[in-house]
């Protein structure tokens, strides 16, 4: 058990649980009350998340540097459309 | 795949490794993820921008959705994506026998994130919210319904992936294979955080 717990993968899992419940409150009602900032700051929360997964999970981390390149550009270019067709209605 | 740097990453509290920077898993899993990523990224661009031009209506559709449930769900993929990661570090240590124990666990969790995703769309549907309801209903089924496909592919490779660590010490193809396996499944993960937020989240507070 210690094996599998005592990891950054594990530090990594726990931190992004935390923060999806934070995301989770903030869509609730709790926190941020007015809907397009608490939108834009959950889409981030989201696009960190997604950077993680890739990053630890993926093991993007430890691949070749052109491959964290590309799925930075791809995250990017994600983060930049979603948010400004969420703001532009 | 050639070695391009060399680099100490501390994968375990106190125990340093030495890693050469490698491609996980298959050059063409990873043509297959950025050709996944691509299109999901299509489909979540038109979601927002169909919301534009309907906020109020995909606002107040999106009400009837149970957050509650969509925030279990989401822990659900990130625990057996955890699983998954740590699956292929036992595996690569030839620990098959915790490896398969960790493939098993996630697999797990993504039938009991089937079930509550059946309960989900089962509590819809009786709500009289289908596909036709109106254009977030049809979004949210194919988006979600596109997901779960994922899922149950991803469950059967997982199951693939216990079965070969559990049965021997892996050659390097078997290790490059259990790599494409989890980043498949790591992308299930990855498309459901974004998913999460769009249809269950924005626009709600």
């Amino acid at each position: 058990m210690t094996e599998l717990l005592q990891t950054r993968t594990t530090a990594v899992w726990a931190a992004l649980a935390g923060v999806t419940v934070l995301s989770w409150a903030m869509g609730s009602g709790m926190g941020i009350s007015d809907v397009e900032t608490a939108g834009v700051v959950i889409l981030l929360i989201s696009l960190v998340k997604v950077r993680f997964v890739l990053s630890d999970f993926m093991e993007v981390r430890t691949a070749p540097l052109w491959l964290g390149r590309a799925t930075d550009a791809w995250l990017a270019a994600l983060g930049i459309m979603m948010i400004s067709r969420f703001l532009i209605g | 795949m050639t070695a391009v740097d060399v680099r100490t990453a501390p994968d375990t509290a106190g125990q340093p490794e030495r890693h050469r920077r490698k491609i996980p898993g298959e050059v063409g899993i990873w043509m297959f993820i950025g050709g996944d990523m691509i299109s999901f990224s299509f489909l979540f661009f038109l979601f927002l921008h169909y919301r534009a031009n309907d906020t109020a209506g995909f606002t107040a559709s999106q009400a009837h959705l149970d957050q509650n449930l969509g925030l279990l769900n989401t822990l659900l993929m990130l625990t057996s994506s955890w699983l998954v990661a740590s699956g292929v570090r036992f595996a690569a240590r030839q620990r098959g026998d915790l490896a398969a124990r960790c493939f098993l666990g996630a697999v797990g969790c993504a039938a009991a994130f089937a079930v509550v995703k059946a309960v989900e769309w089962g509590g819809k549907v009786a709500d009289g919210h289908t596909m036709s309801s109106d254009e977030f209903f049809m979004f949210y089924y194919c988006c979600a319904g596109i997901h779960m496909i994922h899922v149950v592919i991803g469950s059967g490779v997982l199951l693939s992936m216990a079965a070969t660590v559990r049965r021997s010490k892996l050659a390097g193809n078997e290790q490059r294979n259990i790599e494409s396996g989890a980043t498949f499944w790591h992308l299930v993960d990855l498309l459901w955080i974004v998913l999460f937020a769009l249809l269950y989240l924005v626009g709600q507070s």
